[in-house]
């Protein structure tokens, strides 16, 4: 007996070291397709230090108050571009976050302005903390004055490369050619750069010195738009002279059915006393692919609050154009709690910036429970990563986000850091499964299998790989399965592929199973299609598989079965018939006698 | 025991016979004429308290199986929200909560049915329902995405025909007039609200004197009063 118990803990031990190696990812938490909170896997995670001033190679008081980071990728190579508004500096950074220029000043001379009037040019007049602005006159050189924007683009018409400043305290953006920079000071890596460009308040519509651009960037035709503090109509837009256009993408206050009754019936008195609603102004906007990509806070109307449009994606002609198609809509937290009750954080996620990378996956940050929250190209939340702390590799106020690559950094004002972000394994694949759906390819071939060798390959049949049962991994920036020698390279496989070692990595990412069903759906397995769609909740999908299946079912099935049913009816009456024949006879002889 | 045999097998037939007669033809012979059926059901004594418990019996079977067994693409339920004590409550619950109030309204204006006639009645009236909801079991397993309006259309005629036999009942129950029989259905939804607002504020109230009770209880423990 003692024997059998030893054996069985033997056993069991030996259970638990085998199962439980290979969670190696935080547990996070995801929003299930009913919207509700769940466990799940984080997808981005600190790995190092954030960049400090001190590890940036600047002052300690250099990086006092960091307002915005742009992170700019040309054939040349990556460059960090950060400003910090109490030092009035922008640093520039190579993408190993070595100083390669560090810029306080503008060289300005006003017979080399393109498009502008030099009469309403302002610059900082002395550097006391009350930073006072004042009119440029005729001198050469023109200070910044809290810079809290910037942005990088060439634009593809005149191939200019140019560097738009939001110079907030100035009420004016500063623009300036890439390739104007001249070095000063090698030993500081001081420099400066020529204005070619400045955008002044469109009087028409704004007082001189109302106009506080926040954000500003440039599309492929050059127009300039900007977002400032203070308006409410939407954010501007500039035509590449500089003069105003029109306001586009307003984020209009809606009423609830509930709230207009009221308001139709409220007094005057009381009316006054409601707060005053105003369109909510942006927060950040991020341009890819001839969209903008904006968030801003909910708006809260009294006790309702309107979480619906914190993110959108702009068209050119202005109207909303995000695709929200997940389980839940893009919003970063989907259940909060509403209103104060005195125990913490409460309210909508507060998002402060949001990036995009390549293949359209967007990430947006949330200063009010410090996360982010990554979403594809069709809206499906991915995933959800980092936390508000006070430790340093948590998020406390960030400014902007920015995609570096596949790593992401975040900026963080209370900080004074730029915390990098890095995918874990399966925010990785996730991103690589993306990916490949961006590019259509979602599905693959089955892997045909050799049965004399007992290998299985898919494409070119001298890449052959033991397939499904081999783990993924990485190196050197690329995916494979199997191994390097024998292993193929991840630009063969599909989306499905990923998404099935996602599933293995952490079963509660129902997303996943949508991927692997259209994969059986492809290939005519409809009732395994079906049990993913189910898993993935997705309607549609299953639905289309379930009518593949069912007609099938019929197709094949219905001919048996008419011809069973009609032997049956033809067999059931020839047998009452001659039932019938027989008993009749008997009846009939039966009754004969009764009768005498 | 072969005679044993013969009794019980006499008898499983004597329950089938019972259970054709009762439970599935006559309620369809009301549902086909609804003012003779009742008639019958009232008058002849037709109507059975037995047959009516056996209707609310299949009614939570019925409710139950639908949460889990109605097609994925109708069905937004998920398994581990199925409780069937709170199942078996909310069906006893509306059909006593709905004969109290119709007992309650009818009494005052002259109606001739009693309590037990007036439970029945409400029990007959769920066989359209029953068969509609184990009809859509079946369809929503069979249907595709866009031919789930004919689900939509069984369960909707369940619905329609409760909501008919119901009308016709209290008509014959209560020896009414098609006006009167109309107030009497409005007077009773209002009935039914006024007690469920009652429950739920006896509810409140008990919850507040328990928590009153209790919190004494606690400062007297901790106080070492005692």
């Amino acid at each position: 007996m003692k024997n059998k118990i030893k054996i069985c803990i033997c056993i069991l031990v030996a259970l638990l070291t085998i199962t439980g190696t290979q969670v190696q990812a935080a547990t996070g938490y995801t929003y299930d397709h009913r919207g509700d909170a769940i466990y799940s896997t984080e997808g981005l995670t600190v790995n190092e230090t954030p960049y400090l001033a001190s590890t940036l190679g600047l002052n300690p008081d250099d990086l006092n108050s960091p307002s915005d980071l742009f992170v700019y990728k040309d054939d040349e190579g990556t460059l960090i571009y950060l400003l910090d508004d109490s030092k009035d500096t922008l640093f520039v950074f190579n993408d190993q976050f070595q100083l390669l220029q560090r810029v306080s000043h503008l060289r300005y001379n006003p017979n080399e302005l393109y498009a502008t009037d030099p009469s309403l040019v302002q610059t900082k007049t002395s550097n006391e903390s009350s930073k006072p602005t004042g009119l440029i006159g005729d001198a050469d050189v023109l200070n910044l004055n809290t810079p809290s924007g910037i942005h990088r683009a060439v634009n593809p018409n005149t191939k200019e490369d140019l560097i738009y400043i939001c110079d907030k305290g100035n009420h004016q953006i500063v623009v300036f050619k890439a390739d104007s920079y001249q070095e000063e000071n090698p030993e500081t890596k001081e420099g400066s750069y020529q204005v070619y460009q400045v955008v002044s308040a469109p009087l028409e519509q704004l007082g001189k010195n109302t106009f506080d651009p926040k954000e500003v960037l440039s599309d492929s035709a050059g127009r300039i738009y900007v977002i400032a503090d203070k308006i409410n109509d939407g954010i501007m837009q500039f035509s590449k002279e500089g003069q105003f256009n029109s306001y586009t993408g307003v984020n209009y206050v809606t009423l609830s059915a509930w709230d207009i009754f009221w308001r139709n019936f409220a007094t005057q008195a009381q009316r006054e006393k409601m707060t005053t609603l105003y369109n909510t102004s942006f927060t950040d906007m991020v341009y890819k692919d001839h969209m903008l990509y904006t968030t801003s806070y909910a708006i809260s109307v009294t006790k309702e609050v309107n979480d619906g449009i914190m993110i959108k994606k702009i068209n050119p002609s202005g109207k909303d154009v995000l695709r929200r198609n997940g389980y839940n809509a893009p919003k970063g937290d989907n259940k909060y709690i509403k209103t104060d009750d005195g125990k913490g954080t409460y309210g909508p996620s507060k998002l402060e910036s949001v990036t995009v990378n390549e293949y359209g996956v967007y990430t947006v940050v949330d200063s009010n429970r410090g996360r982010l929250f990554t979403y594809d190209n069709e809206g499906n939340l991915l995933y959800i990563s980092g936390e508000r702390g006070d430790l340093i590799d948590k998020i406390s106020n960030p400014v902007a986000v920015q995609y570096l690559g596949e790593d992401l950094l975040v900026l963080d004002k209370n900080r004074r850091a730029i915390i990098k972000f890095e995918p874990t394994k399966i925010g990785s694949l996730i991103n690589r499964a993306v990916e490949q759906e961006y590019n259509g390819r979602t599905t693959r071939e089955e892997p045909k299998v050799n049965t004399r060798t007992k290998t299985w390959w898919i494409g070119k049949e001298d890449t052959k790989i033991a397939f499904s049962e081999q783990e993924f991994y990485e190196q050197d920036g690329t995916w494979w399965i199997g191994d390097t020698n024998t292993g193929i390279e991840a630009e063969e496989l599909a989306a499905v592929d990923y998404w099935e070692q996602v599933v293995k990595l952490n079963a509660n990412y129902e997303y996943a199973y949508i991927g692997i069903g259209k994969m059986y759906q492809n290939r005519g397995e409809y009732k395994q299609a079906m049990k993913y769609f189910k898993l993935g909740a997705d309607r549609y999908y299953y639905g289309k598989a379930f009518k593949q299946y069912r007609d099938a079912k019929i197709r094949k099935y219905f001919g048996p079965v008419v011809i069973t049913v009609a032997v049956l009816i033809v067999g059931g009456v020839v047998f009452s018939a001659v039932r019938r024949k027989k008993l009749g006879i008997k009846r009939e002889e039966e009754t004969g006698i009764g009768d005498e | 025991m072969k005679e044993k045999c013969k009794i019980v097998g006499q008898k499983i037939v004597q329950f089938l016979k019972f259970f054709y007669e009762e439970v599935i033809k006559f309620p369809a012979y009301i549902l086909a004429h609804p003012l003779k059926g009742f008639e019958e059901f009232k008058r002849y004594k037709k109507g059975k308290v037995s047959v009516s418990l056996i209707f609310m019996v299949l009614m939570i079977i019925v409710n139950v199986l639908s949460f889990q067994y109605n097609g994925f693409l109708v069905n937004d339920n998920e398994i581990k929200d199925l409780n069937t004590l709170s199942q078996i409550a909310y069906i006893v619950g509306i059909i006593l909560v709905i004969t109290v109030g119709n007992w309650s309204v009818t009494t005052l204006f002259d109606g001739k049915g009693n309590m037990k006639e007036i439970f029945m009645m409400v029990c007959y009236c769920l066989y359209p329902l029953i068969w509609a909801t184990g009809v859509g079991i079946l369809l929503s397993n069979v249907l595709a995405q866009d031919e789930m309006a004919l689900f939509t259309l069984v369960i909707a005629l369940g619905g329609f025909l409760t909501a008919y036999m119901f009308f016709f009942g209290v008509i014959s129950i209560h020896e009414y007039g098609l006006i009167q029989c109309v107030l009497t259905i409005l007077a009773t939804i209002l009935a039914v609200l006024i007690i469920l607002f009652a429950c739920l504020l006896f509810f409140d109230l008990f919850q507040r004197m328990y928590g009153f009770i209790y919190t004494i209880y606690q400062e007297i423990t901790l106080r070492d009063l005692l």
